[in-house]
Parts: C-alpha cells; structure tokens; sequence
C-alpha cells in the first residue's frame, strides 16, 4: 500500500459509512475517485494532490492504522478503541464526523427486574457464581472494551463467550446471559428482550477521521495532511457557524460594539456603521442578534450557511508534526 | 546444575515419595478455567483456535496451571474417589501482562486425592516442597502459612445472618490485599435502592421465597416479558430478598468489622501467631480452640519432619495469605527465598476440597497440591553458585 509518496486515506469500501464519507468529502470540495477494474479497491481524492484512498472494511481500517499501514482512516471509535492497544499513543481522533453514531453499551434481558445499573450487576455476578457454581457469560465483540469497563466497575466474575452472529440473540439461546454490544437505536435489543443497564454506555461512538503515529510521514505526505486539516478546520468552523449580513448605516459605533459584548459573535470585516456590516455567530444565537439589530434600526438584514471559514492558523496541524517529530 | 538435572532429582524424589506421574494434556477446554480462575489470572489465558476458527466458542486455552486440569482427570477416571498421590512436570503458559506475549513456564508438583487423613496429607505436601528445596541444597527459605479454614470457621462463629457470611466469604477470596479487602469491608455491601425499589422491598420484606417467586414471577407475566438469559424467577426473588433483609443495615455492623480488622492484622512467627489467635479467641468468645489447636499441631508436624535445618522458627503465618485461586478451602501456604532475592514464591499450593464439586463432581472430594517454579529455583541455584 505504501509504495509512493502519497498519503494515504483508508475508507469504508460499501454501505452507508462509504456513502456518509463522500459526502464528507464532498463538503470540503473534494471528490473520490475510484479506480477502475481489479484495482477498485483503491483510488484517489480530487482536490488534493498526492492522495491515495484505499477502500477497506470498517474494521481492517482500525487494524490498519494501528500497523501505521494507512496514514488516515475513516472509521468509528468503537473499533478504534477496541482493536488498538493504548489508542491515545497509536493514533489520533482528528474530527469527529457526524454519522455512524451507536453506543457500546450492556444489555441484560428485561426479566432481571432486580437489575438496573453495574452495581446491580455486580451483585448478580457474584450470586451467580455461587448459584450456578460459574460465571456470569457476556457475549460481546468487544473484549478489550468490556474488560476495562468491568474492571473500572470492579466486577470479577464473568467470562466472555465470543459471538460469532447476532450478539443480540445470545441470551434467548442461552450461550451467554448478558451482552456487550453497538447500538444506535435499541430497538434490536427490545426486540429480544434486553435492556440497557442506567449506567451501561462504555462508549458514545461515531465514525471519525482519525491519524496513525507509526504510518511513515515524509513531506509529500505531511503537505497533504495539512491541506487536508486546513479545509476540514475551515468547514468545521463553518458548521456552527452562520453569516449576518445588514444594512448598518443607522447605527452607531456603540451599538455596534455592543453587539460583540453581548452576543457570542465576530465581526470579522470590522464596525465602521457602513451600508453592509457582516456578523458571524454562533447559530444558536442569530435570532435574538437579528432581533437586536431590528432594535436598532437596521432596515435590511440577512443570514446565510457558511461553507468555510479560514480565519487561522492551523494549530492542529502544528501539534502533530510537533507529535510525529518525538 | 542443569534444569535437566534439577528437574530428574524432583522427579526422583517425586517417585520416592511414592507420588505417581500424570501427563495431562497441554491444550484443555476452556470453561473450567473461565469459571475457577481469578481476574487477574483469566485475563493471561491463552487461547487456541484452529485456522478457521471453527471453534469460535473460545473453546480452548493452554494450560496456564496443572490443579484444575490434573483435578479433572482424576475425578473422570476414579468415579468412585479412589485415594490418589499424583506428580507432573511440564510448561504452563501465561501472557505476560505488559508485553502482552505468551510466556511458557515449566512447573513441577504434587496433587493429593481423598487422602483419608487429611492432616496428614497437608503435613505430606509440606514434607514435598521442602524436600525438594533441601535436595537442590536450598536451605535459607521463610514458609509463608495462611489457612481459609480459620476465617470460614470465625465467620461462621460470629454473630451475623447468613447472608453475611456469604458476604464476608466472597470478599475473602476475591481479595488481593489487606487495604482493598478492609475498603471493601468499610464501604456498604448493598447496592442503592431507589424511592420504587423500596417500596418494592417493602412489599416483599419477610414474604416466604415460594411467594416472593410467585411475585416475581407475576410481575414479569402482567408486563409480558418472556424469562431469559440463565436466571430463574426463584433466583431474582432470593435477590430482592436479601436486598429487602438488608436494606436497614447496608453496611457491616462496627462491632463485626472490628473483629475482623483484628483478625486480619494477626501476621507473625508461627507460635506469636499461635499466641495472638488464641488471645483474640478468648477475647471474642470465637470458640475457635479446635482450629487453633489444629493449626498449632500442623507448624508442630511440620518441624518433625526434620528436614534440614528447618523448624517452626521459619514458619511465618500470615491470616491473609491468599493464592489468587478461588478454590482453596483450608491451608494456603508460599515457599520463598529467606534472603528475598528472587521475591516470587518458589513453590506455593495449598488444600482445594470444593475444587471437585466446582468442577462437577457430586460431592467434594479432599485435595491438596504444591507446585515449584522450576525458573525461580534455578535462579536462587544461580545466584547461590555466585556467592560461592
């Protein structure tokens, strides 16, 4: 994979994660393009040179990253987290993105009435293990995941079973008791009988862009990354962002700083009291802002969608050359 | 001396001791061990799959000890318990918990079955380890004594429910030292109940468990959720219970916890501890004479063995001791280096009575093992011919 000089962005090669990642991309004015033929599982971005995608399975990408066989991935932290060994040291979560939301959470059947949260469980497990002369089974992909929650909860007595389809289905079958499992809505698990312990969520995951350490990163590659961050930081500056445009000549300097005073806004383009003043803010307040400004007697204003905003340096950019230098 | 020769003259002594030699297999299945063996253990298992992994049920694991597999052989092949004195040497495999590798070991040792006095066999297993260490010329070593039998006889003796006793019990043997065990005492042993779960407990506080299960059981038909994953409506009930009986007393009564704190700072020389427990007895009104007396005979037996230079004066006891195996029912016991040079036990083992039943068997059946870590020998073997 890592023959040329290019970097290297791995990404989820079918179903909604690989349509939700074009349209990731799409947003930052780049396009994927996919190799023809035998080489479809490859390609490149259009926008920035020297960029190789591979197309690989939501959890090669995680086995990728931590073999520093990519340099970027797109994939959600739950793999990130449960097929990488010390995760923080390995990669870096650059953004989270959006989509993929599911929980790793633990599920026991809704008849334990007498179970609501770990402590509860940890309880069972112990009343388990002298009951049934065993241990309480999970099935779960996620063995690394479940363990350090059981621990940090301080419950020993179980055992892990490993499970091979429908992790949902283990305890009506009866090859395990309880689950450790993904969910975005639950319904899968109210469908068999489960429910979510109060304090059962290990992880909240999304898909994200995330950054291997050990990939090798030489200057063909550390350019694209920072054209890459740049344009990711621009859009997502934009995302909570929006543009206020009016008409100002009716007001005054002070009215005008003011505004920056009360409201969490910038008035990027500076507050001489002209035929057009631009405000940016943050969304959640545009309304009480335009309110503000009627007050004040401005006569036309509007509000639009940002697509960037490039307004400064890339720290982010700064922090992981600074990283891959140690 | 070679391992080969350290190795040939355990064996001998294995075979002069009239200890039979057992071969169990290296690859075992695997639910024995996920359901015996402690936390910290089962997260270094090691397991085996084929290629394909067809046998995705983790349905294998290399032998990371011998007590379980041996344990299990032997009650397959004497349905009847016939008394056994088996030997075995060979590697067990644990992953090393930073690097994350397998690390292979070789352990040699002893495992007694349905000995009919089992005093004796204990005074047996004794008499192994520190031969073994006496043949290898190893004459500088301390014999760290617990016994699990004393604490499950003072909790039993103390004035507490049932339910307590279960409790104390299970503390106890998942302990891993005196401050997490004395922070597990301090904190409450119930979980929280909520404004709708006390009312629940109130309602079914004191009701007989056949009730209590119709309850449940009830509760479960009227909100039309099928009963699944292991868990009887008989055993939820038990658990609201218990939960309603000791939701007015959370947490351990002062009085018992002072009593156990005492228990659990007595540690010394075999005959202060003597000392100390039978003041501790007295004070308490524990009525545990006989296991004290038992206990003091056992150092006494000990040093009649004569082996060596050793005597009662090497003997430290410790209430705490514990082997991080779940199964131990009576005397625990750690052989290490005087000096400490190497600060791992040399040999370690101890009696095992409930292991059977756990493991399946209809009833228990009387056990005691020691096993040597031949590495750990072979350096203080080492280390001795450096200092000469």
């Amino acid at each position: 994979m890592s023959k040329t000089e290019k970097l290297i962005i791995a990404i989820p090669s079918k179903g909604r994660l690989q349509e939700n990642t074009q349209g990731f991309f799409e947003k930052l004015g780049l396009k994927i393009k996919r190799s023809q033929g035998a080489r479809g599982y490859s390609g490149e971005l259009i926008g920035i040179d020297n960029v190789e995608i591979a197309f690989l399975s939501a959890s090669e990408i995680a086995k990728a990253l931590d073999e520093g066989l990519v340099h970027l991935g797109i994939t959600g932290e739950d793999l990130l987290r449960e097929n990488i060994r010390n995760t923080n040291q390995k990669v870096e979560i650059l953004n989270p993105l959006g989509f993929g939301r599911a929980n790793v959470i633990v599920a026991v059947p809704q008849s334990w009435i007498d179970v609501n949260n770990m402590l509860d469980l940890d309880e069972v497990a112990n009343r388990f293990r002298d009951d049934h002369g065993r241990r309480l089974r999970i099935a779960t992909k996620y063995n690394s995941l479940t363990t350090e929650f059981f621990a940090s909860h301080g419950i020993e007595n179980y055992r892990l079973v490993a499970s091979a389809g429908a992790t949902e289905g283990a305890p009506a079958s009866g090859s395990a008791e309880l689950i450790v499992d993904i969910t975005s809505t639950g319904s899968t698990l109210a469908a068999n009988n489960l429910k979510i312990l109060s304090d059962g969520v290990i992880l909240r995951s999304e898909a994200n862009l995330t950054l291997a350490f050990t990939a090798n990163w030489g200057t063909n590659q550390l350019n694209a990354l920072e054209k890459l961050l740049n344009l990711t930081a621009a859009e997502q500056s934009a995302r909570q962002i929006q543009e206020i445009n009016c008409s100002a000549n009716n007001l005054s300097t002070d009215q005008i700083n003011m505004l920056v005073d009360t409201f969490n806004c910038q008035l990027p383009f500076g507050n001489k009291p002209t035929d057009k003043l631009t405000i940016l803010a943050d969304k959640t307040q545009i309304f009480e802002i335009v309110d503000y400004l009627k007050a004040a007697g401005s006569k036309f204003i509007t509000v639009s969608d940002l697509k960037y905003i490039f307004n400064h340096d890339n720290k982010k950019f700064g922090q992981i050359v600074k990283k891959l230098k140690n | 001396m070679t391992k080969n020769s350290l190795n040939n003259k355990i064996t001998k002594l294995a075979n002069a001791l009239d200890y039979k030699q057992v071969l169990p297999n290296i690859v075992q299945p695997a639910t024995a061990y996920f359901d015996m063996l402690g936390d910290d253990l089962r997260r270094r298992l090691f397991i085996v799959q084929d290629s394909m992994h067809n046998n995705g049920n983790q349905d294998f694991v290399l032998r990371p000890e011998f007590t379980i597999c041996i344990a299990k052989d032997y009650l397959q092949n004497n349905t009847n318990n016939q008394p056994a004195k088996l030997c075995y040497s060979g590697p067990v495999f644990r992953s090393d918990p930073v690097t994350h590798v397998c690390n292979e070991f070789v352990q040699t040792g002893i495992e007694i079955f349905a000995a009919k006095d089992s005093f004796k066999a204990d005074i047996e297993t004794i008499e192994y380890a520190l031969k073994a260490l006496d043949i290898l010329n190893i004459k500088q070593v301390e014999l760290k004594m617990g016994d699990y039998d004393l604490f499950f006889s003072l909790i039993q003796n103390l004035n507490i429910s049932d339910i307590w006793r279960k409790k104390l019990r299970r503390l106890f043997l998942s302990h891993n030292n005196l401050e997490s065990l004395l922070k597990k005492l301090n904190r409450p042993q119930t979980v929280p109940v909520n404004h709708e779960r006390a009312a629940f407990l109130n309602a079914i506080e004191g009701l007989e468990v056949s009730s209590a299960q119709m309850l449940v059981e009830n509760v479960l038909s009227f909100s039309g959720i099928d009963l699944i994953g292991g868990r009887s409506a008989g055993e939820i009930a038990e658990r609201f219970l218990e939960q309603a009986a000791l939701s007015a007393t959370p947490t351990l009564p002062d009085d018992i916890l002072v009593i156990l704190k005492e228990y659990f700072s007595i540690s010394g020389q075999a005959i202060n501890s003597i000392e100390k427990l039978n003041a501790f007895n007295k004070k308490h009104s524990l009525k545990l004479e006989d296991k004290i007396i038992e206990l003091q005979n056992r150092f006494n037996a000990i040093e009649a063995l004569n082996i060596g230079n050793f005597t009662k004066d090497n003997i430290q006891f410790n209430t705490l001791l514990g082997r991080g195996f779940e199964y131990y029912t009576g005397m625990v016991f750690e052989i290490v280096d005087a000096k400490k040079r190497v600060s791992s036990p040399l040999i370690a083992g101890g009696r095992y009575d409930a292991l059977a039943k756990q493991l399946g068997a209809t009833q228990n059946v009387n056990a005691v093992g020691a096993s040597l870590w031949d590495a750990r020998i072979a350096e203080i073997l080492q280390l001795d011919a450096e200092d000469k």
